[in-house]
């Protein structure tokens, strides 16, 4: 599909800058930080090209594929990348900007919810049935006692978080039996 | 033919010949079995010493020579390696520190010859390597010695061009003491940097920085400056040429003009203004540009109605329209620097640019509106309608890297784009820039960051090609390929700036053909050896400097300006030099005075002189062996090329080897 460039929409490249991605602008297209990425070759997640369409403030073509969420965060790229432009932290830059405008995919409001509740990004539950199994002491984590949730919660409540990543006060983690320590 | 198989046989001289064949790394013995060389020569007749050497060339290796000539009692040498271009003088320097004649050395180049073309072929490289040593020794055996000659030079240089890199090479020859005549086409020095805004990669101001070097030039006593003149003939040679410079007819006495320009103000004839990318009108009477050296008006003859206003208005009475002859000037000089420049791609080439649309101008034309005397006084407005662009396109490669047009890069278009488009971008924050380029080649000190600050302001770079402009309304649409989204693309813009080729200058090979220089396949000069002769010419005493060897920023014009400054000093500043012996001479005897080789003789080095003899003009004779060739009695013979020795070349060449 051919793009039309025709106005000077900075909107998006100041917001990724705003929430992180400075030094976006460094960026002149070498392509190390793709050729690097362990995602790359497996998803739509193309790093390179995301730093290129934010400079050229094409907001609909990488909010539309939601590949920014596919990234791993290894921070691979950022480590190697020869103009320091930082592209892990352009990608956190446009999930902040993709959160706002309200599209998170589910995994990651699940993962939201965990940490609320659970301190956790994922489920121990199973980890704990196991350790109890052979007299092993329990770890201390941040989900290991109640007052260590309720400072998370704080904190995640005075953010416009809660709202953003849709916490809920009802919530029930799914798959306990799925994810854990085996 | 009798003859002939006689020689066959044998060699008839029982010289005493050291062959030496180098390895040169795997250079040569990578593609060619040194070995089977070094035994195949051992063979040969006259053959004393054979040996071979990692590198010949090197301090070791040259002292293996030596030693051979002081002990072996070799007379002859013969070294199988590389270009005699570069090596051939090192290796008769050797020989010119024994006792041995430096002219009984003959070099053999199987790299050139056998190694790098034959690469894939090892064996076939190798039997031609071995005819060519054949030859090379069996020429050896027929050397004979020679000696130098010596000729005077005159401590004076030409300067053909008063751009910036004349400019330097001829301050750089009057502050050390030689008389420098510039000769300079345009009413003005100062050549196309004159017309620049800014310089990169330190934006300073183009005028201020070549103003006191004009200054400088006209201030130098030893500095004869001839503008609005152009050469017209040379003639001589290394050490005295005799130049003859038309000066055009300027109406003004330059005498008596003090540059006031008054004249242009009555002078009612509007005429499109060059030094304006003829964006703006000047007048038939003018003077170049506002820091124009010398500071003196000239009438332009074509476009004159000679109403005389201006004759009335000069107070000092210095205009006069009476048409005469041009003048012809003529001096000798010891040198003579070219340093003609370049011209532009002409963008009309290229339809799908465009160009005819008024808001489709090459990089020169915005770079006259940026500037503060330019035809807008510094404003960038769109041409067809006077607005001020918001959205401004910057295409690469306009001309250049186009095997249709020029298949070589100019250089310098990546770092002023970005130029332009960093001040632009200071100016107006709000413009949108956009460059479309294929690589970016930002390759001089500091020109990196120059476009990581151009990228920091928002510039927005994009690689591919544009293929198109297209005009929709009052803009214009910029297709092309993002190749980072692997999408087709198209800006919609205001302004199109076309980043077109640096060319060889159009009076090129005019000026080649005076001067018996050469232009390689862009038209460019051609300077003798790319690295280790940048500035020498095929003709000794004729330097060539800047943008007419190929395209050059502002940096490197002015280095090779003083490159070229320094060789013509050197050349000069004994008052003498030494050249080869390779000269032809007439057998007086033979000659039946028919003159063949007088009307042949490219170089006019051949006269019918006062005692009705033929004479050979030895600084002139370049050795090419025309007349020797063409003389029906034979009566001329090409010093160090001579029948025999050529014959016994051919002879090798043409005998089987097994």
């Amino acid at each position: 599909m051919k793009i039309i460039l025709n106005n000077n929409n900075k909107e998006l490249v100041n917001k990724v800058m705003e929430y992180g991605g400075k030094r976006v602008y460094e960026c002149f297209q070498c392509g190390m930080c793709a050729s690097g990425c362990p995602v790359a070759s497996d998803t739509e997640h193309k790093i390179k090209r995301t730093m290129h369409q934010v400079t050229l403030g094409l907001e609909e073509q990488i909010m539309d594929k939601k590949a920014i969420w596919l990234c791993t965060t290894c921070f691979m790229c950022l480590e190697r990348c020869p103009q320091n432009a930082e592209p892990t932290e352009v990608v956190f830059a446009l999930r902040r900007v993709s959160a706002e405008n309200g599209i998170i995919p589910e995994a990651q409001i699940e993962v939201a919810n965990n940490i609320y509740h659970l301190g956790h990004a994922v489920t121990v539950e199973k980890g704990i049935k196991l350790r109890n199994k052979v007299n092993a002491p329990l770890l201390k984590t941040a989900g290991s006692d109640k007052k260590y949730i309720d400072e998370i919660q704080k904190l995640i409540d005075s953010t416009h978080s809660y709202s953003l990543l849709r916490i809920e006060k009802d919530w029930k983690p799914k798959r306990d039996d799925v994810i854990g320590c085996d | 033919m009798a003859k002939s198989q006689i020689e066959k046989k044998e060699l008839k001289n029982s010289s005493k010949i050291g062959v030496y064949v180098c390895h040169c790394g795997t250079n040569i013995a990578g593609s060619v079995d040194i070995k089977e060389i070094v035994n195949f020569s051992k063979n040969l007749q006259n053959v004393k010493i054979v040996r071979e050497h990692m590198y010949l060339c090197s301090e070791q290796g040259q002292n293996i020579i030596k030693d051979d000539i002081a002990k072996e009692g070799i007379d002859r040498i013969v070294a199988a390696c590389c270009s005699p271009r570069t090596h051939e003088e090192i290796f008769r320097k050797t020989l010119n520190s024994t006792n041995l004649n430096k002219y009984l050395y003959e070099q053999v180049n199987i790299r050139d010859q056998c190694s790098w073309p034959h690469f894939k072929d090892k064996e076939n490289s190798t039997k031609k390597a071995k005819q060519l040593v054949k030859s090379g020794i069996y020429r050896a055996s027929e050397l004979e010695p020679l000696e130098d000659r010596k000729l005077s030079v005159l401590k004076s240089a030409l300067v053909i061009g008063g751009g910036i890199s004349g400019i330097n090479a001829a301050l750089d020859l009057a502050r050390g003491g030689y008389k420098v005549y510039i000769v300079e086409k345009n009413p003005s020095i100062g050549g196309k940097m004159a017309q620049l805004d800014k310089t990169f990669p330190t934006n300073d101001c183009s005028a201020c920085i070549l103003a006191p070097m004009m200054v400088e030039v006209s201030n130098t006593p030893n500095i004869e400056l001839l503008t609005y003149s152009e050469i017209e003939d040379v003639l001589g040679h290394i050490g005295k040429y005799r130049v003859t410079v038309r000066k055009k007819q300027t109406f003004v006495d330059w005498k008596k003009c003090n540059g006031c320009g008054e004249c242009s103000i009555v002078c009612p004839v509007k005429v499109d203004n060059e030094f304006n990318c003829n964006m703006d009108k000047r007048k038939a009477i003018y003077t170049q540009f506002e820091q124009a050296i010398p500071m003196r008006a000239v009438v332009d003859k074509d476009k004159c109605v000679k109403c005389k206003l201006c004759v009335k208005k000069c107070q000092l009475g210095a205009i006069d329209l009476t048409e005469n002859e041009d003048e012809f000037l003529e001096f000798e000089v010891g040198s003579i620097i070219v340093t003609t420049g370049y011209d532009l791609f002409d963008p009309n080439i290229k339809p799908e640019y465009d160009y005819e649309h008024p808001n489709v101008i090459t990089s020169l034309e915005l770079e006259r509106m940026m500037c503060a005397s330019g035809p807008t006084k510094g404003e960038i407005l769109r041409p067809s309608d006077g607005r001020k662009p918001q959205t401004l396109s910057f295409v690469q490669c306009v001309g250049s890297r186009d095997e249709k047009t020029n298949d070589y890069c100019s250089r310098i278009c990546c770092t002023y784009s970005i130029k332009h488009a960093r001040l632009l971008k200071e100016k107006y924050p709000d413009m949108d820039i956009y460059m479309h380029y294929i690589d970016l080649r930002c390759f001089g000190k500091g020109y990196e960051e120059y476009y990581r600050m151009a990228r920091e302001k928002g510039i927005k770079f994009i690689r591919g090609r544009i293929s198109q402009v297209d005009s929709i309304a009052d803009r214009l649409e910029v297709s092309g390929d993002d190749d980072t989204l692997g999408e087709q693309i198209s800006v919609i813009a205001d302004l199109v700036v076309l980043a077109v080729a640096m060319e060889s200058s159009k009076d090129a090979k005019k000026l080649a053909n005076i001067l018996n220089i050469s232009t390689d396949k862009t038209g460019f000069f051609k300077e003798i050896h790319p690295k280790l002769k940048p500035v020498g010419t095929d003709s000794d005493g004729i330097f060539i400097a800047g943008a007419c060897q190929g395209p050059k920023e502002i940096p490197d014009a002015i280095s090779q300006g003083k490159a070229a400054a320094s060789a013509a000093a050197s050349l000069m500043s004994k008052g003498e030099i030494e050249i080869e012996p390779l000269f032809a001479q007439i057998m007086e005897d033979y000659c039946a005075k028919c003159r063949t080789c007088e009307s042949l003789c490219t170089y006019k080095a051949i006269k019918y002189n006062e005692d009705n003899k033929m004479e050979v003009d030895i600084a002139l004779c370049k050795g090419c062996g025309v007349c020797g060739a063409s003389c029906p009695s034979g009566a001329i013979k090409s010093n160090h090329f001579t029948s025999k020795q050529i014959r016994m070349q051919i002879m090798a060449l043409t005998e089987a080897i097994i």
